[in-house]
């Protein structure tokens, strides 16, 4: 059913909280899932992973599994090295302080002599059905020689502790240095008040309801190869699979269907997905791997794991002096670019949030363990950096006896410093904070809080309240996006590179297609994922709308106006003299006009095509301020989140329902990490222990309450034309703090602050019970 | 990793489900599956065969008599938790059954399935240990008391087949479950039951190898049935589950605060 054209802008366009195009196919359980495809004489891949944590592969016996029915291929990493397949990552060529490259083993697809994790892929399967393949891979002997493994940050860089690879000395990837250690130092000499805690962000699980599945299909003619996986970023992923296959990148084809969430963790190609491009391609045949959830507990990217010790100076009015951080940053068995970066370098560009803070020392270290290998995790280093601070201030102001609330706001930038320079040289182009700040308190009824507090004490519970206010760093460090558009068959078709996943991209590029093209939506079709049709960065860091949308804006803007020119052709009149209403180019002033779809049915080729390359001018700087109330059970430590509000300065909104859900969905997983979620190795033998939901602990929709989210779109982005901020991640970085500031409140406001101040996350309730009756 | 295959069987009666499981070497009663599938897809069971027993006409059912509710093996949780008869008779019952898993759980799980997998943190052992109730099987009756032996251990023989389980009503009883964070099984859960006579069963799961009575509760609360009576019993830590989710202490404590919950609410 389509409205009038001239009323498409007006029921359709940007603003507007229409549903999601995507959802009639995905709710109808139509959506095309990587799962969902089948190929006809498809093999299907399976992956011995080691059962250690490190140890030496002594030998691999595979004769009973490659005699084992329907098995067409046993391989091992030999095999693959010996058909030219290298390192999936050459080692960074980013230097540290001391001007050492990154010190990491080189991670192979599939391990030769050493296995440094448990659930490191060894050996691969192919046979003619996954139950086939299972059962040769679980016939695979492997004969191991234990080595002394490295569970944790503690272990990996103890005295003495076992060297993992001898270009990483103490154990020590990468280390860079931020700031001015010695002014620091003066500042914190001439400091009233110090305040120092230790901080703890656990291993997380991105956990996306789809797990990873790969696809490959040879083409018995060219060779080319068609990857169908989930992905968010299709040409990182083509481009690693061709130079792991030595193949020039044409040769591959990445097409990404629906994605059923990524969170960072689809982001490049993994193991799994090079294995079976080289099987596909080695046989000639189509094979497929699904990720068990198993899987990606052992082996997909896993997020956070830092510990720090932090510091905080102020003078005696609650001025911030110096922030002062140390930093260990644990990037399991293998270093990656990404795993490095977030944590030593982006975290840290945010490390000052939304206070002016001019002095800084950072010494951040990455550390190899025998664990799977960290990644981008929703909000990559920005929680933990935001964590860091935000806790620091409620330390600072409980420790000299400031309000919480007056010392952030002594601080906060002002709206006249804008742009603002931050210390690590990054350049917030907006932002009022103490605007946001004061609507947050207002949402919150910050003020009424002891009236809600004295009615959870008559029912027996310790009510508390947390409040984060903080900015982050979205773009991913990529500004440009090339957007294809096509006007055919009474369709305008808009190719963008950036990746759908979950978040709604779709509906909210053809709202700032509608706003241009004034058509009702169903005459746009937006096209996503497929590497032949067009590359670049894909999605990530919360950068597709501000980037891809802004792509699209222009490239719709340019297509109307080469249409504007063969209008002014077709109705044999001066271009400047036509009008665009509703879809028609007409003569100022008469009743002469012509369709833009008649238009483009008769033009060569019988469509009107536009390719444009679009930059923004730099990130984006999104920012919040958010309130959680939560009741304590004083008896068994439970928490219990009883209000959560946010009030967030996220640019102009193009759809305030899918605005609201990334928010809510965001805060949802930044609970997680405060109140439940921990992946952990066992401190022994460094094996993971909770790689089932029965023993990762998600969070439930019984752990939350309505969650309040509002925008304030009065301060728009000042480095995109449509004056729109990233959103995917902002909701993660702030329920954190929010949330474990309020259990210390809640905790504190019983007399045990002291106590609480040392409690790590997830705050799970016999730790909280524990500071509570501290002699059990 | 993927299911191994397997034969289904749907026998037409319980002699036939028993001469199933005796002819095929690997076979094991499906009874809603949904811990055994969930085991099955993790690869840490594979049976050859799974004979399916929730149809059996024998194992449906819910009916009163004096003194006693029967409720047929096969009766999911969701009938427990809806049944106008279980509402009436032996409410905690029915709030136990409405709080375990989720809503699909409680659509496919049975009273037969559980009690008969005996999950060390499994709700309905519990309730049966503090009801008295008696399993019957497709060969005898067998006391609560005597049926959890331990860890995934009950008294059943390889091949019985539980049929119904047989609740005494007249009691007095309430039910209060800690969640385990994950698995949302009873992290601690703890079934209060006073019969008529005055009579205390205080029975615990989640906290060891199989659910257990605590005696020293029975006794301190037949004394005199009050939330406070909980507080002079100390539970000893020794022998209680320790695990990555919560230490034996914390589990011991957690017990007394159930057991005074349990207990109040019966008082009220």
């Amino acid at each position: 059913m389509s409205a009038a054209p001239n009323d498409a802008v007006g029921r359709y366009g940007s603003g507007r909280a229409i549903n999601r195009i995507e959802d009639p196919l995905l709710v109808r359980g139509r959506g095309a899932f990587v799962d969902d495809a089948a190929e006809p004489g498809q093999l299907h891949l399976s992956l011995l992973r080691s059962s250690h944590a490190h140890a030496r592969i002594r030998s691999i016996d595979r004769a009973g599994a490659a005699a084992m029915p329907g098995v067409v291929a046993v391989l091992t990493g030999a095999d693959l090295a010996a058909a030219g397949v290298g390192p999936m990552h050459a080692p960074a060529p980013k230097k540290d302080v001391d001007g050492r490259s990154m010190g990491t083993p080189p991670r192979l697809a599939l391990a030769i002599d050493t296995v440094r994790f448990a659930g490191e892929a060894l050996v691969a399967v192919v046979a003619a059905t996954r139950a086939q393949a299972d059962d040769a891979r679980d016939a695979i002997v492997v004969d191991y020689d234990e080595l002394p493994a490295l569970a944790d940050l503690g272990a990996a860089t103890a005295a003495g502790a076992t060297q993992l690879w001898p270009d990483a000395e103490g154990n020590i990837a990468a280390v860079m240095r931020h700031g001015d250690p010695v002014a620091t130092a003066a500042a914190f000499g001439a400091a009233t008040h110090v305040v120092v805690l230790d901080l703890v962000n656990q291993r997380l699980a991105p956990t996306p309801l789809e797990p990873r599945g790969v696809i490959v299909s040879p083409d018995p003619a060219t060779g080319r190869l068609t990857v169908r996986m989930a992905s968010q970023m299709p040409t990182a992923a083509r481009n690693t699979i061709a130079d792991q296959l030595r193949l020039p990148r044409e040769q591959i084809r990445v097409v990404v269907g629906d994605v059923g969430g990524g969170f960072g963790m689809k982001t490049d190609a993994y193991p799994e997905d090079v294995v079976t491009a080289f099987c596909a391609r080695l046989l000639g045949r189509t094979v497929r791997w699904t990720a068990e959830r198993s899987d990606e507990f052992l082996a997909s990217g896993h997020g956070r794991d830092i510990a720090s010790r932090a510091e905080l100076a102020l003078d005696g009015d609650g001025k911030v002096l110096a922030l002062r951080v140390r930093s260990l940053c644990n990037v399991g068995a293998y270093a990656t670019n990404a795993g490095v970066i977030i944590q030593l370098l982006i975290g840290p560009w945010v490390s000052t949030s939304v206070y002016d803070i001019a002095t800084i020392d950072l010494d951040l270290r990455a550390v190899l363990t025998n664990s799977a290998p960290t990644g981008a995790y929703r909000g990559a280093g920005r929680p933990e950096a935001i964590y860091t601070i935000e806790r620091l201030m409620d330390a600072a102001a409980k420790a000299a006896g400031f309000d919480r609330v007056a010392l952030r706001r002594r601080n906060l930038i002002g709206p006249q410093q804008m742009p603002y320079r931050n210390p690590m040289n990054q350049v917030y182009d907006s932002g009022h904070f103490e605007a946001i700040l004061d609507q947050g308190l207002a949402a919150a009824d910050w003020d009424g809080f002891e009236a809600r507090a004295a009615e959870s004490a008559a029912r027996g519970r310790l009510r508390g309240r947390g409040i984060a206010t903080f900015l982050e760093w979205t773009s991913g460090n990529a500004f440009e996006e090339r957007v294809a558009v096509a006007v055919e068959d009474g369709m305008i078709e808009i190719f963008s590179a950036t990746q759908a996943m979950g978040q709604g991209i779709a509906t909210s590029y053809a709202q700032l297609a509608v706003d241009v093209f004034q058509v009702p939506i169903d005459r746009i079709r937006i096209v996503q994922g497929d590497t032949d049709r067009g590359t670049g960065f894909g999605s990530a860091g919360s950068r597709s709308l501000f980037t891809g949308g802004t792509a699209v804006q222009v490239a719709s803007t340019q297509t109307v106006a080469r249409a504007q020119d063969l209008a002014a052709a077709h109705l044999e009149a001066a271009s400047h003299d036509l009008e665009y209403v509703g879809g028609d180019f007409r003569i100022v002033g008469t009743d002469r006009k012509v369709g833009l779809f008649e238009l483009a049915a008769q033009q060569a080729g019988r469509a009107i095509r536009i390719d444009a390359t679009t930059s923004v001018e730099g990130p984006s700087w999104p920012n919040g301020c958010h309130v959680c109330e939560v009741e304590v059970d004083p008896e068994t430590g439970a928490v219990a989140v009883v209000a959560y509000s946010s009030v967030n300065d996220v640019g102009r909104v193009v759809n305030p329902t899918i605005v609201r859900g990334q928010l809510a969905g965001g805060v949802v997983q930044g609970l997680g990490q405060a109140l439940c979620e921990h992946l952990v190795y066992d401190p022994d033998s460094a094996q993971n222990v909770t790689a089932s939901f029965l023993d990762y602990a998600m969070p439930r929709v019984d752990l939350l309450p309505a969650i309040r989210s509002e925008m304030d779109q009065s301060i728009p982005c000042r480095t995109n034309p449509l004056g729109v901020k990233g959103v995917g991640e902002l909701g993660t970085i702030g329920a954190t703090p929010a949330a474990v500031n309020a259990v210390i409140d809640a905790l504190d406001r019983a007399g045990a602050g002291a106590r609480a101040m040392h409690l790590q996350m997830p705050l799970t309730s016999e730790k909280v019970w524990r500071v509570l009756h501290p002699d059990t | 990793m993927a299911m191994r295959p397997f034969a289904y069987h749907r026998p037409a009666d319980v002699a036939a489900a028993l001469a199933l499981l005796r002819a095929e070497a690997d076979a094991r009663y499906l009874a809603g599956g949904q811990s055994l599938l969930g085991a099955m897809k993790l690869g840490l069971s594979a049976p050859t065969g799974l004979i399916d027993v929730v149809r059996l006409p024998a194992l449906q059912g819910i009916e009163r008599s004096a003194g006693a509710i029967r409720i047929g093996a096969a009766t999911t949780h969701a009938a427990v938790a809806r049944s106008p008869l279980v509402r009436e008779a032996i409410p905690a019952l029915a709030h136990l059954a409405d709080q375990i898993g989720d809503p699909a759980v409680r659509a496919w799980g049975t009273l037969g399935g559980s009690v008969a997998n005996a999950d060390p943190a499994a709700c309905y052992p519990a309730a049966l240990l503090g009801l008295a109730a008696t399993v019957h099987t497709d060969r005898r009756a067998i006391d609560a008391d005597a049926f959890f032996l331990g860890i995934y251990q009950t008294a059943l023989e390889p091949d019985e087949l539980i049929t119904a389980v047989e609740f005494p009503t007249g009691a007095r009883a309430a039910w209060a479950k800690f969640k385990h964070p994950a698995s949302r099984f009873a992290l601690v859960g703890v079934f209060v039951a006073r019969a008529a006579g005055g009579a205390v069963r205080v029975a615990v799961t989640g906290a060891g190898p199989c659910a257990f009575r605590v005696t020293a509760l029975e006794a301190a609360l037949e004394r005199g049935f009050a939330a406070a009576a909980c507080d002079d019993v100390p539970i000893d830590s020794t022998g209680l589950t320790s695990d990555l989710h919560a230490q034996a202490a914390y589990r011991a404590h957690l017990i007394s605060v159930l057991a005074r919950r349990a207990v109040t609410e019966i008082v009220q």
